[in-house]
């Protein structure tokens, strides 16, 4: 079953342009697969008061990944202005 | 991932700005980013056109890359078996026109070769022949695209099978597939996929997702396991939108422009910026595992071959005629042409050498089909004139295509054609504007929808309505839109910010300062994007059966055929092009002419002649009918008023800039107006080549004597430069070579490495022919800084022919011209101001009246006590007639000479005399019943046929207005008569009318019938006018209320000028008035006021904004400038009053008339108010930009006219 999350990760190991680790819950987890890559670009209309107007990409990133036991789940990594989140979990 | 490892590509699914509100990168971008990604091929698909295909052949070839040529196009219901998505099915929230994207399934067609272009055309045009502004291609359409077999069909995400797909529907897609492999053969069809990182669902932070969406990924397995299986290609694509990904802001503003919808994730048609144009190494990152996909694009595109045609010319094949034939009918039609106008001697060799050059050309039969349009337009009772250098051609001349002698008149042949250059020659014709859609159909009838069309133009987005429809996306409030969009008349979008800057009145302005930045940014990238297709409003596409598979055609929305090439297009698709202007001036002078003759085909004027026949008089024929040909070249009254600067309403000549320039020049003969022309243009403006010309012509300067063989070029001019003629004839003269060839010289001096070459061999030539070196240097600086800026001379010289027609016709038939001014509006001035041209010059202006209106502006012959009693002037006439002194009851400006028997109107002419009519009568300008502009054409129809009427209600029961109408004719006079307003027995005033007429026209008709609504005196039959009513000196509430509905309903003060209501003010404030400033020292600080009849900004060589104010106060007319420094105090007043008050000095550059250079402004009505609240000093104060809650002048309720009440029905 899938569970929402939105976590933010501090730590993502990035290998050849793709997340290869990260550290959820203080857990290690290592990416198996990449599942799926995509993307999409928030509306830049919406201006940030004060903050100047940019196209900002968010990466969807669907990886197999594990922490350790021979259990794998599929999890969902955004990256958007740098900074790595945790969206959904499948186990 | 380094560069070396990717394969090659080529983009084959590009849109560009000629997709029209969708892609945002132009067509020579993408030729140059495909040179810069290192690609040797790409492709141009925009959505249902091939407009932008010309200019991308062009670009391809100067970035050395190879153009493939092809359209994306949406498919009509039932030419594919697949059915619409869901995703497409689910209803769209409703906003705005086209609230959602076209749900039609496209393909993109490639066209391989020639034939294959050929083909694309046929399609394209046949994807337009249905319903206008639904573009879809019809099975025909697709037969057509696959008659030759030079098409490639592309299959991708939007296509029907990419539709299919998408929902999974296998045997469905593979079906639709083997549709399309029947059609075009397996080999030319080709699935494409496009990676833009979609994921399943669609967009997942923003927005709601899409169940329908299977992502990118699932699309193109579906696509490639499909193609395996049916042995279809399949290549990658990326369906191009703009360059870089920033760019995605500028396709989006598009999309959601085209939309008419705010922009949103639910209108921008995407979730990502992956629509860029990616280099192959992006595009292999994109295609990692399938490196193949990239190499069958680049290995398509490289099959894709198809030549536009850029570089022949195409002589036209209109007259059915072969080549022979036409070119002894062109011979044979000359020579008697020839005979005909008298010329012979050296005309006749000149003819035999410009004949020479035609046929050489192969152009008979272009010569042929205009002289034949021409006799067409002619005999259809349409005036027509050639302009541009064609009247430098003889040959137009004897087969009546132009009027000008270009033998007297200096013109060269060589200027027009010449055999040195491959390029065809438009000819222009101007034709009366209320006409040119007959000529069009006359011209597409004659030759044929298959060999002749109507050029496209592009609109792009200009300033105004960049700010106008970004803003609206953006959602910014109207009011701050209609703001910074009204501060900027056709400015280019790039200059937006540089204009805030120097615009004081918009300092003011409410804009939160970043949104502007935003619309700013926005509006600046979208400057020059082509907005929309439309009619060129002149050019006419002469070609053979060709035409039709070279270039694409639709329908304008009078259903002419118009080709999606713009007129440079066709140009550099070496077709001919007619160009058919309308000009509102031959309109004018038609109108003149037919009621000066009383003959006319126009159902809208009337039958009786308003002169009496007189072969004596000047332009008349032999039955004493005036004719535009028999005006005199040199009729002296119309050059005294020519020089005297009355020019208001003639053609060419009566801007502010163009009035002084007749002052300093003096004009004597037609000569000298084409001279005024020539010289009237930016450059020699800039250059000032004005004042050498000036003070030779009065003999205030010597004309230099250079060398016997130049000075007889520059002879008409005084030895200056004047002409692309006379540029010609010098290096001719300096080189020996002949006119064609001095031709291509000067063409080449306009740009620096030309002009340096030129410049040797100029030299080189000139010595070697015994020149001296001191001359050629002497007259090569003067080539070198005119030559960029003279004027084509036939050019001029055919523009010369109107206004002479025009100042003839002011000169001699004044109220006829006006009328005719009045009706078709061809000139810069607000049409009130002609109102006063006929009271300045004794011609009074009788308002609009049901009874007697006709459809459009008429004179009529009116009794004097009428006519003086419009004009103001029974209190002076009553006491002249009492044998006292009048002059102190003249209205202002006129005079009253000694010993003569009636006033003298300010312009010091009276052109209202009717005497040769009957003794006792004046002229008058009768309005027509088209300057009420509520009032529609059926309903002018039925009170035709209707009147005359007895009473209101009569024409209440028989008229057939409605009420919107009848008001209107209330305001604007035109039940006076009918209702005696004014009169001891009629109605009161307009008030009363208005009331009576509303009760009249709220009731049901039948009740109306039997009169119990409003006063039986209405009811009776018109008494004579009372003559001796008199008239109010000082503003009145009921005059003032009485012009400003007039104002408001026509456009026109009929009753009064609206500057007489300020008068006293006017006196008080010691304001000089128009006919009294030529009397005025110069440097002698002035007041001056009057209404704002023309204000403008060129651009001025020092690079500072200087506005010219062109003001009317019923004694004449006058200028005001502005220089910078007056600006912050003055701007805001000059560019929103309609009444000015200025404070300046007087100066005089003419050898007549003075202006004002302004230093201080106010609004008149603003002033006005202040006076009556008792606070005019504090008032005179004033400067600058008022603060927002300041910016209406008059507090409502008050007498003076406020701005926005002047809306309508007139232009200034």
């Amino acid at each position: 079953m899938t569970k929402r999350y939105r976590d933010e990760l501090d730590e993502v190991r990035v290998e050849a342009g793709r997340p290869a680790g990260f550290h959820w819950r203080g857990r290690s987890y290592e990416v198996e697969r990449v599942l799926g890559h995509w993307h999409e670009d928030a509306g830049w209309w919406r201006p940030v008061e004060g903050a100047p107007r940019r196209l900002e990409r968010t990466d969807l990133w669907r990886v197999e990944a594990r922490n350790g036991t021979p259990e794998r789940g599929i999890y969902e990594l955004t990256l958007r202005s740098g900074r790595w989140r945790l969206d959904r979990v499948w186990d | 991932m380094s560069a070396g490892v990717a394969p090659p590509f080529a983009h084959l699914t590009v849109a560009s700005t000629f997709s029209l509100r969708d892609g945002a990168i132009a067509p020579e971008e993408v030729a140059r980013a495909a040179a810069e990604a290192g690609m040797t091929h790409v492709a141009l698909t925009d959505r249902d056109r091939l407009s932008g295909a010309v200019r991308f052949a062009r670009a391809a070839r100067e970035h050395g890359i190879v153009a493939v040529h092809g359209v994306d196009l949406a498919l009509e219901d039932g030419t594919h078996g697949a059915t619409p998505t869901a995703s497409v099915r689910r209803p769209a929230p409703m906003v705005g026109e086209r609230h959602r994207d076209d749900p039609a399934p496209r393909v993109t067609l490639l066209a391989a070769t020639d034939e294959g272009f050929a083909d694309l055309v046929r399609a394209t045009s046949a994807a337009h022949a249905g319903e206008r502004g639904r573009p879809r291609l019809p099975a025909s359409g697709l037969d057509a695209a696959a008659a030759s077999g030079g098409v490639v069909v592309l299959l991708g995400p939007d296509s029907p099978v990419g539709r299919l797909l998408a929902q999974d529907l296998r045997d469905a897609a593979t079906s639709e597939l083997a549709r399309w492999r029947e059609r075009f053969g397996t080999a030319r069809v080709v699935l494409a996929v496009r990676q833009h990182g979609v994921a399943p669902g669609g967009r997942r932070a923003h927005g709601r997702p899409d169940p329908d969406e299977p992502g990118d990924d699932a699309r193109i397995r579906r696509a490639l396991e499909l193609g395996a299986r049916s042995g279809v290609r399949v290549v990658a694509v990326n369906d191009v939108r703009y360059r870089s990904p920033e760019d995605v802001v500028v396709a989006d503003v598009l999309r959601c422009v085209r939309k008419r919808v705010p922009l949103g994730a639910r209108h921008v048609g995407r979730t990502t910026a992956a629509a860029s144009f990616v280099d192959a190494v992006g595009m292999h990152a994109r295609f990692r595992e399938r490196p193949d996909l990239l190499v069958g694009a680049a290995g398509l595109a490289a099959a894709c071959e198809a030549d536009l045609g850029l570089d022949g010319t195409m002589t036209p094949r209109l007259s059915g005629l072969a080549p022979e034939a036409a070119a002894t009918t062109l011979v044979a039609r000359a020579r008697t042409g020839l005979a005909l106008r008298g010329m012979g001697g050296p005309a006749e060799a000149r003819l035999s050498t410009e004949l020479d050059t035609i046929l050489g050309l192969g152009l008979a039969d272009l010569f042929l089909a205009v002289a034949d349009v021409v006799d067409e337009v002619r005999a259809a009772g349409i005036l027509v004139a050639c302009r541009g250098s064609a009247a430098g051609s003889l040959v137009c001349h004897v087969l009546g295509i132009s009027d000008v002698d270009p033998v007297a008149n200096g013109l060269l042949f060589e200027r027009f054609l010449n055999p040195h250059r491959d390029e065809l020659p438009d000819i222009d014709l101007d034709v009366e504007s209320h006409r040119r859609e007959d000529v069009y159909d006359l011209v597409l009838a004659r030759f044929g929808t298959e060999r002749a069309a109507c050029v496209a133009m592009f609109e792009t987005f200009q300033a105004r309505s960049a700010v106008r429809e970004v803003g609206h996306v953006l959602g910014l409030p109207a009011e701050e839109l209609a703001h910074v969009a009204r501060a900027f008349p056709h400015l280019r979008a790039r200059d937006v910010r540089r204009a805030l800057a120097r615009l004081p009145e918009l300092a003011h302005a409410r804009l939160d300062v970043d949104r502007l930045e935003l619309l700013l940014d926005l509006v600046e990238r979208l400057d020059g994007v082509p907005r929309h297709l439309a009619m060129h409003p002149c050019g006419i596409v002469l070609g053979d059966d060709s035409l039709t598979a070279r270039m694409p055609v639709e329908r304008s929305a009078r259903g002419h055929p118009v080709l999606q090439f713009d007129k440079d297009d066709v140009a550099a698709l070496g077709f001919v092009k007619l160009d058919v202007l309308g000009v509102r001036m031959l309109s004018a002078l038609r109108h003149c002419i037919d009621l000066v003759n009383g003959v006319t085909r126009d159902p809208r004027l009337p039958r009786e002649p308003t002169r009496a026949a007189d072969p004596t008089l000047p332009g008349r024929d032999e039955a004493g009918r005036f004719a535009l040909e028999r005006i005199p070249d040199d009729d002296p009254a119309t050059f005294a008023l020519i020089r005297a600067a009355d020019s208001v309403g003639m053609f060419q000549i009566e801007s502010p800039g163009q009035r002084e320039l007749l002052g300093r020049l003096q004009p004597t003969c037609f000569a000298d107006l084409v001279v005024e022309i020539s010289l009237f243009r930016p450059g020699p403006v800039a250059a000032d080549m004005v004042t050498p010309y000036v003070a030779r012509r009065h003999g205030e300067a010597p004309t230099p004597v250079v060398h016997p063989e130049l000075d007889r070029v520059l002879a008409g001019t005084h030895g200056v430069i004047v002409h692309h003629e006379q540029v010609m004839g010098v290096i001719a003269a300096l080189t020996g070579c002949d006119l064609a060839l001095a031709d291509l010289y000067r063409r080449r001096l306009a740009d620096p490495t030309g002009q340096r070459e030129v410049r040797d061999l100029v030299h080189v030539r000139a010595r070697e022919r015994g020149f001296e070196r001191a001359v050629v240097e002497r007259v090569w600086r003067e080539l070198a800084a005119f030559a960029a800026f003279g004027f084509c001379k036939a050019h001029a010289a055919a523009f010369a022919v109107p206004t002479l027609r025009s100042a003839f016709c002011k000169t001699h038939l004044l109220p006829e011209f006006v009328a005719g001014l009045i009706t078709h509006d061809p000139g810069m001035y607000p049409r009130r101001m002609l109102l006063d041209e006929c009271r300045r010059a004794g011609v009074a202006v009788l308002p609009v009246d049901v009874d007697r209106s006709e459809p459009a502006t008429t004179v009529e012959v009116v009794d004097a006590g009428l006519a003086d009693h419009l004009l103001g002037l029974t209190p002076a006439l009553d006491r002249e007639r009492a044998g006292r002194d009048p002059t102190a009851l003249l209205p202002p400006g006129w005079s009253w000479p000694q010993g003569a028997t009636r006033p003298l109107p300010p312009s010091g002419r009276d052109a209202g005399i009717a005497e040769d009519v009957a003794p006792g009568r004046r002229r008058a300008l009768r309005l027509g019943l088209d300057v009420v502009q509520d009032l529609a054409a059926r309903e002018v129809e039925a009170l035709l046929d209707a009147r005359p009427f007895r009473s209101l209600a009569d024409l209440r029961a028989r008229g057939g207005l409605s009420i919107t109408a009848a008001l209107a004719l209330v305001e604007a006079g035109g039940f006076d008569t009918l209702a005696g307003v004014g009169r001891p027995d009629g109605a009161a005033d307009r008030r009363t009318l208005r009331l009576i007429a509303e009760g009249l026209w709220r009731a049901p008709r039948s009740r109306a019938r039997v009169g119990v609504v409003g006063p039986s005196r209405i009811e009776q039959t018109a008494l004579p006018i009372a003559l001796a009513s008199p008239v109010p000196v000082l503003p009145t509430e009921g005059e003032a209320a009485r012009v400003r509905a007039e104002l408001a309903v026509t456009g026109l003060d009929v009753t009064r000028h609206v500057v007489s209501f300020y008068e006293p003010l006017l006196d008080e404030l010691g304001v000089v008035r128009a006919h009294a400033l030529a009397d005025a020292v110069t440097g002698a600080r002035v007041r001056v006021a009057g209404v704002r009849v023309a204000l403008q900004s060129p651009p001025q060589r020092s690079g500072r904004r200087v506005l010219f104010l062109s003001l009317d106060d019923r004694t004449g007319s006058l200028q005001v400038t502005f220089f910078e420094g007056a600006l912050e105090d003055c701007a805001w007043v000059v560019r929103n009053a309609r009444l000015v008050v200025s404070e300046g000095r007087v100066a005089r550059r003419g050898r007549r008339g003075a202006t004002v250079v302004g230093e201080r402004a106010w609004d008149l009505a603003r002033l006005w108010r202040a006076r009556r609240e008792g606070w005019l000093d504090r008032a005179l104060t004033e400067r600058g930009t008022p603060r927002p809650h300041e910016h209406r002048a008059v507090a409502p309720g008050t007498t003076g006219l406020v701005a926005s009440e002047w809306g309508r029905g007139s232009r200034g």
